[in-house]
């Protein structure tokens, strides 16, 4: 749980470098900062839940895969890549 | 897998999404299943990082990089970060799948991605702090 948290944390770190290229870019720039927001927002919500299913599995000594978690993560860090080179190549 | 104790219920079967993208084979060792995870939340925050470089790079070193120079150094790095990203994805689900199917784990490629990576962006860096400031 301590390592979804320190990821969270330096996903909102990124966020808020995002507001770096508003006077650049203009609002489109607040685009990838909603998307990594609305990841957050979903995988901390889901962190609690994750947290009891794993003690639970521990105990059967059988944890689900986080299939999901890792989709959201992997597949919101891809969007801001892509959004920031996107952004680069456009100006 | 294991089998549940007498009288008590047997541990809930992995939905639909997850039995077709892991495939079949039995269920590892929760504590690699842990660590796997571990491993891939390491492998993001190193790309969140380059994310970050790559975009402060872009809005900060105006008057410190010429356009192209600033350019291609915020390229590389979110080019990196999109490479790093993706590869822990891939790296994710094929060691869940040799865990679930006791194969051997895949070799690291992401490891010369972000070395050569980081090297090729240093080195691009330095060559232009020696010659192009001149």
């Amino acid at each position: 749980m301590l390592a979804w948290r320190r990821t969270l944390l330096t996903l909102v770190v990124v966020c808020t470098i995002f507001l770096r290229w508003i006077p650049h870019f203009g609002l489109i720039a607040l685009l990838p900062i909603m998307v990594s927001l609305m990841a957050c927002i979903l995988i901390q919500i889901g962190l609690n839940a994750r947290y009891r299913k794993s003690a639970k599995g521990l105990k059967q000594e059988r944890i689900p895969a986080p299939l999901r978690e890792v989709a959201v993560l992997g597949g919101t860090v891809i969007v801001l890549s892509l959004l920031g080179v996107y952004a680069v190549l456009s100006q | 897998m294991n089998s549940p104790e007498p009288g008590k219920a047997a541990p809930p079967e992995r939905d639909r999404l997850s039995a077709s993208l892991l495939g079949g084979g039995s269920e590892p060792d929760p504590r690699f299943t842990l660590a796997n995870e571990r491993t891939f939340l390491a492998w993001i925050r190193t790309a969140l990082a380059f994310l970050a470089g790559g975009i402060a790079v872009e809005a900060f070193t105006g008057e410190v990089f010429s356009p192209g120079m600033r350019r291609a150094t915020a390229l590389s790095l979110l080019i990196l970060a999109l490479l790093v990203s993706a590869s822990a994805c891939l790296r994710w689900l094929k060691v869940e799948r040799a865990m679930r199917h006791r194969k051997p784990l895949p070799l690291p490629v992401l490891v010369p991605i972000l070395s050569l990576g980081g090297a090729l962006v240093a080195a691009g860096l330095i060559v232009f702090l020696v010659y192009g400031a001149s």
